[in-house]
Order: C-alpha cells, then sequence, then structure tokens
C-alpha cells in the first residue's frame, strides 16, 4: 500500500482522485494548500505526493522547490498536475525536477496507472 | 535640305519638350536622380535653342566663336550629367566614377582652349586629335550609361525593365551619332547628316517615353505582373493565418519592386514573415531601426521601404532602381499594404475563434471528464464503497453537472449579446432600480455584504434587464472573487452616468488586467471557485450594446473596482 498525499484546491476534483486511488489500494490524504501541503509532508512522509501547481497561497512551484531542497523529501516522487492554462513548458518541467505530468482535465484511472508506474511505488 | 532642316526641327522640338518634363518632373519629386535629368536635357535644350540663333559662315564656319565654344562645351555636359544621373541610382565602378569627370573636364577645358575652329576643308590634325578626344568622351560615357541601364533593367518589374532599355537604346543612340559624326570624312555627306538627326529624333523619342512614359503604355506593360497581383489579392482574401498572409503576401512585393527581400513585422517590430531576409540584411534593419527611430509609413531609407499597418509595418528591400521607375509599383505596394491590414485582421479574427472554441471546449472538459471519472468509479466500484463515498460523488456529479449547464448558459448568453440579430431598443432606465433588481437576483451569500448608493432620479439608455444582468455578473464576480464589503455607487456625470462595483479583496492581479474582459480569463489560483469565465466578457458587451464601455481600476486603498460608463438618458 502507497501512501499518496494529493494536493488540490478544487474539492471534486480532490475527491476524484483520492477515490480512485484509494479504490486502487493506496493510502490517500489530501490538501488544499501549499502551506498545508508542506506541513503535511512533514509530519505523514508520503510516498507520493501529487500536486496540483494553481494552488492559493503558496503555489505548487514553491511547494515542489522546497520539497527538492529538503534533506529527506528531495527523492520524493511527485505527479504535477495542471490546468491546460498554467501548463508549464518542458524546461520548466525539467527545471521544477517533477517525475510524471499530467494535464487537466484527466481520467482517473489515468492517474492510477501513473501513481502505481513510479520508480519505488 | 528640306528633309535635314525637317527632322533638325522635329529634333529641336523632342529635346526641348524633354527639356520641360524633366524640369517640370524635377519640381514635382526633387531628389537628386531628377535633378541630374532635368540638367541633362535643360542643357540639351539650351544648347539646341541657342544654337539657332548663331549665324555660320560661307565656309562652314559658326560665327560668334566663343558662343560656339561655350555651347559645344556645354553640350559636352550632356552624356556626362546622363551617367550622373545612373550614378545617382547605383554607383558605379570606382575606375568609372573618377574617368568620367576628368574626361569630361579634359575635352571641355580643350574645346575652350580651341584657338579657332578650322573650315571643313582644313583640318589641321590638332583638330582632328580634340575630334576623337571628343567622340571617346561621349562614346564612352553614353556606351557606360547604355550597358549600366540595360543590365539594370533585368532584374527590374516589368515597367521599369522597359523603361530602364528604353533610356539604354537612347544613349546607345547618342553614342552612334557621336561616332557616325566623328567618323565621316572631312566633307560629311546628306545621308550621314540625315541618319545622325533620324538617329537623334528617335533618341529623343526614346528618351521621352523612358523618363514619361503615357499611362496606357504602363498599364499594358503591366498585364502580366497584373495578373499574378490578382492571384496573390485572391490567395490574401483566404488566408487564415499571419503565416499564410506573409507567405502570401511577401514574394509578391518582393517581385513587384524588384526587391531583393521583405519582412511583415508586428506592432513590436518582430519579424513574422520575410523573404530572401539573409542574416546581413538583418542586421541592416536592425542598424537602420535603432530604438526611437523607427521607419515610419511611406519612408524610404537605404532602399528599405517601409509600408505602416494598423499592427505592424511591411518592409521592402527594392531596387536602387525603384523610386525613380517605380511610381507604380509603389502605389501597388501601398494597395497590397491595405489588402494586408484587412486579411491581417481577418487572421486575427479566426484566431480568436479557434482561441474562444479551444478554451470553451476546455471549460466543458473539465467539469464532463470529472463527471466521467466519478461515474466510471462508481460503476466499477460501489459494491465496494462505503455509503458516505458513493455520496461524496453523487454530490461531485452534481455539482459538476451544474457548472456544465451554467457554462452551456453562459456561452448561449454570450453568443446571444454578441450576435443578436435585433439588439433590444434602448430606453431611459433607472440605475437605482436596476441596482435592486440585481440585488435580487444575486443575494450576497454568507459573509458578504453589499452596499448600494445610487440616486433615485438617475437614468441611463440602456435595456433594463440587459443593465440588470450586467449589475447582476458584477455582484457575483465580487462574491465570488472579491472581499467581503462589496459597494455598488452611481454617480451623474456631464453626458453620462458612473456606475461603480467595488470591493475590499486582493483586487485583480495586474497581468490579468489587461485581458480581464476576455472570455474565459481567470486566476491561476482560483481553482476551488467555480465559474464560467464568461461573467465578465457578457457584461462588457451588454454596456458596449447600450454605447457605453466598462473599466477596470484597483480599489483604493485596496481591492477591485469596476467602472461602468453608461450615456445619461435625456431628462
Amino acid at each position: 500500500m502507497t501512501s499518496v498525499l494529493i494536493v488540490e484546491d478544487d474539492p471534486d476534483i480532490a475527491l476524484m482522485m483520492s477515490v480512485s486511488l484509494r479504490i486502487a489500494g493506496n493510502q490517500v490524504s489530501t490538501a488544499d494548500t501549499g502551506e498545508e501541503a508542506l506541513a503535511q509532508l512533514e509530519q505523514s512522509r508520503p510516498g507520493v505526493l501529487v500536486l496540483d501547481l494553481g494552488l492559493p497561497g503558496i503555489g505548487g512551484r514553491e511547494v515542489l522547490r522546497q520539497v527538492r531542497r529538503h534533506p529527506t523529501l528531495r527523492l520524493l516522487p511527485v505527479v504535477v498536475v495542471s490546468a491546460h492554462a498554467g501548463a508549464p513548458t518542458i524546461n520548466e518541467l525539467a527545471e521544477l525536477g517533477c517525475d510524471r505530468y499530467l494535464t487537466k482535465p484527466f481520467d482517473p484511472r489515468e492517474l492510477v496507472r501513473v501513481v502505481a508506474a513510479l520508480p519505488g511505488v | 535640305m528640306p528633309a535635314i532642316a525637317i527632322l533638325s526641327d522635329i529634333e529641336l522640338g523632342a529635346f526641348v519638350a524633354l527639356a520641360l518634363v524633366s524640369f517640370i518632373e524635377w519640381r514635382r519629386r526633387r531628389g537628386e536622380p531628377a535633378g541630374w535629368v532635368a540638367a541633362t536635357f535643360g542643357v540639351v535644350g539650351v544648347v539646341l535653342i541657342v544654337a539657332r540663333f548663331i549665324p555660320v559662315g560661307t565656309d562652314g564656319v559658326p560665327q560668334w566663336p566663343w558662343v560656339f565654344k561655350v555651347l559645344l562645351a556645354t553640350l559636352l555636359l550632356f552624356p556626362y550629367f546622363l551617367f550622373r544621373f545612373m550614378a545617382s541610382l547605383r554607383p558605379p565602378k570606382s575606375w568609372m566614377a573618377h574617368l568620367a569627370p576628368s574626361l569630361t573636364g579634359l575635352v571641355v577645358g580643350v574645346t575652350l582652349a580651341l584657338p579657332y575652329f578650322p573650315t571643313s576643308s582644313d583640318r589641321p590634325g590638332w583638330f582632328q586629335l580634340y575630334v576623337v578626344a571628343l567622340v571617346a568622351q561621349w562614346g564612352f560615357l553614353s556606351v557606360a550609361v547604355a550597358v549600366g541601364l540595360w543590365r539594370a533593367g533585368s532584374r527590374e518589374p516589368a515597367i521599369a525593365r522597359r523603361r530602364l532599355r528604353l533610356l539604354a537604346c537612347g544613349a546607345g543612340g547618342l553614342a552612334l551619332i557621336v561616332m557616325l559624326a566623328g567618323a565621316a570624312p572631312v566633307h560629311q555627306p546628306h545621308w550621314v547628316t540625315i541618319l545622325t538627326e533620324a538617329v537623334g529624333v528617335f533618341a529623343a523619342g526614346l528618351f521621352y517615353i523612358g523618363f514619361a512614359p503615357p499611362k496606357l503604355l504602363r498599364q499594358s506593360w503591366r498585364q502580366g505582373e497584373d495578373e499574378s497581383l490578382r492571384g496573390a489579392v485572391a490567395r490574401l482574401m483566404t488566408a487564415r493565418t499571419v503565416e499564410e498572409v506573409a507567405e502570401t503576401l511577401i514574394p509578391t512585393l518582393t517581385g513587384l519592386v524588384g526587391g531583393r527581400a521583405a519582412a511583415l513585422t508586428d506592432e513590436r517590430g518582430r519579424i513574422v514573415g520575410s523573404f530572401g531576409l539573409s542574416q546581413a540584411l538583418q542586421y541592416e534593419l536592425e542598424a537602420l531601426t535603432t530604438v526611437g527611430d523607427s521607419l515610419r509609413d511611406g519612408e524610404i531609407r537605404k532602399g528599405l521601404f517601409a509600408l505602416g499597418l494598423r499592427r505592424g509595418s511591411l518592409l521592402v528591400w527594392a531596387s536602387p532602381f525603384t523610386p525613380y521607375f517605380g511610381a507604380d509599383d509603389l502605389g501597388f505596394l501601398r494597395y497590397l499594404a491595405d489588402l494586408a491590414d484587412l486579411a491581417l485582421e481577418r487572421c486575427e479574427l479566426f484566431a480568436r475563434e479557434r482561441s474562444f472554441i479551444a478554451s470553451a471546449s476546455h471549460e466543458l472538459r473539465t467539469p464532463l471528464t470529472t463527471i466521467a471519472g466519478m461515474a466510471g468509479i462508481l460503476t466499477e466500484t460501489w459494491r465496494n464503497m462505503d455509503i458516505d463515498t458513493i455520496e461524496d460523488c453523487l454530490d461531485a456529479i452534481n455539482r459538476q453537472s451544474v457548472r456544465v449547464r451554467d457554462l452551456v448558459a453562459n456561452l448561449l448568453d454570450l453568443a446571444q449579446v454578441e450576435n443578436s440579430p435585433q439588439p433590444k431598443p434602448l430606453g431611459a432606465v433607472s440605475v437605482a432600480a436596476a441596482g435592486r433588481g440585481a440585488l435580487e437576483v444575486a443575494p450576497p451569500p454568507p459573509g458578504r455584504s453589499v452596499d448600494i448608493i445610487i440616486g433615485e432620479g438617475l437614468t441611463a439608455m440602456a435595456d433594463p434587464r440587459g443593465l440588470e444582468r450586467a449589475l447582476t455578473n458584477l455582484l457575483v464576480n465580487a462574491y465570488r472573487y472579491g472581499g467581503p464589503e462589496v459597494r455598488v455607487e452611481a454617480a451623474a456625470l456631464e453626458r453620462e452616468i458612473l456606475l461603480t462595483v467595488s470591493d475590499n479583496g486582493n483586487g485583480v492581479p495586474p497581468e490579468l488586467v489587461p485581458r480581464l474582459f476576455d472570455p474565459f480569463t481567470r486566476g491561476a489560483t482560483t481553482g476551488s471557485i467555480t465559474g464560467s469565465g464568461l461573467g465578465l466578457a457578457i457584461t462588457r458587451q451588454l454596456v458596449e450594446n447600450f454605447g457605453g464601455r466598462i473599466g477596470y481600476e484597483p480599489g483604493r486603498p485596496r481591492g477591485a473596482k469596476f467602472c461602468v460608463h453608461l450615456r445619461k438618458a435625456a431628462a
């Protein structure tokens, strides 16, 4: 069982992701702001982070930067999700250091496949 | 001999007419090339007229030797000025540029220094040497001009090419005249005189058509190019992207003026399409258009023509002969530039339409994917789910369905207010009543408050339901994205009613302001806030339908402030 932290501010999309990942056998927790996500990462140390880039407050980009600089979280597998309008460029994705990237809207089964295929999951 | 006299009169008339035409042309156009043409034919016209008054002795020697010498020396400037005309369009090779004035100066000096004019029966050696020098100067310059203009015509469009070649033939005729006269025996036979006069008349005709071709002739020369121009115009009018406009327009433009290259730039000066644009020309362009020194519409700088468009410009590196010979082509360039403006405007509309369709599809796809995803999860796994999760999923499906319904309704509303075949009739509408109506439709949600401060007597030109809808949209926008306190105020200005809807929230991010009223514009961090992104676009269209306008400014000390300017209704 993999523990997954979903960081998404749209409650319906967060619900869809969490239900599909839970049914696939993962343990899921959610956060709807960047600040909450950083706090949960420190406390629960999940195995996978599913991160929306367009978050209010501390944005997803900043959360990812902090994760990659963190001494113990820097190798955490991260799946970035983003709306079409705020989609990062390929260069930015490489710079951010995400493992996989999905553009919203996506089929929840695609997310389950992506998480399952991550190295070490 | 009457034939010689007639030809001589015709020649005089032709060159005097050329002198007049070239002088008028110079007064009209100014510029170095036109100046040299006027000087060329001015010289020959004056010489031919004055020469008529110089009596000739029975021995064939002109009387008034000093006047005759000055006239002859002046006439020797004719081929030199013609050479300078060509050089003013395209600089000649260095040796030629040095030899032409040296040779002319020498022959003119010798002419003025001649001790006397011998009779036709007595030609001493020094005089024959002088004749050889004279033929060499005239012949060299005439042949240089003839060859230079002929070769220059090879890359030019039809009109310029034919004009250049006619002038080349005219200059060749001049060389022929001098060769004939110089090579003739001491006693020149009549047929040589007739031939030289005839060639002179013919050359004058060629010069005349070359320098001032009649319109009908120009039109017939252009026929082939007109056909390709019509094809280009048709392609231009069906182009759907800026790239297609550039592909169609730029080669045609370049061909039209026999140019080396052409480029289409946008309003920021960035090149969006080009033809034949080498790195060297790009550097040349950068050097010519330094910051604050961009080319103006119609400006020609170092062979680079700038044609201003509404959004950008067309730049054409034309042949050096175009400014003088390509007046018709430049007219067509302007015509094509105007068409390009229209075509680019259409492309922009197409681009906006494509962008709108893409955004609308995306906006619909997002909730539909969530609905489909949730439905799929429920269908496949509902037996393994607890009742709370099932309820959460059904709630989410319900919310997303409502979102789709609202989005479709807003899309239809936008289409209706943008393209209504029969706009609603406008009349005097009470702004206060519209405010009250909007508040009834969109009461503040928990945690929000609305103050409406509108005097009862204020009336604006609008349709009542439209104004209420516009205000409702602004209120809903403030509830969704603004602070807890919302104020709706109205004031009567001289000719309009200013209606403002403000709040004390964070305001609109500056990067969003330029496209705030475009469809589907939303901030990057509004994920949990459900809106179609069409409310402000609909509001702007409604206000514009009333003949008003809407704008945004940051609130003071904070928040957002939407300002609606409406036409005041007559009292």
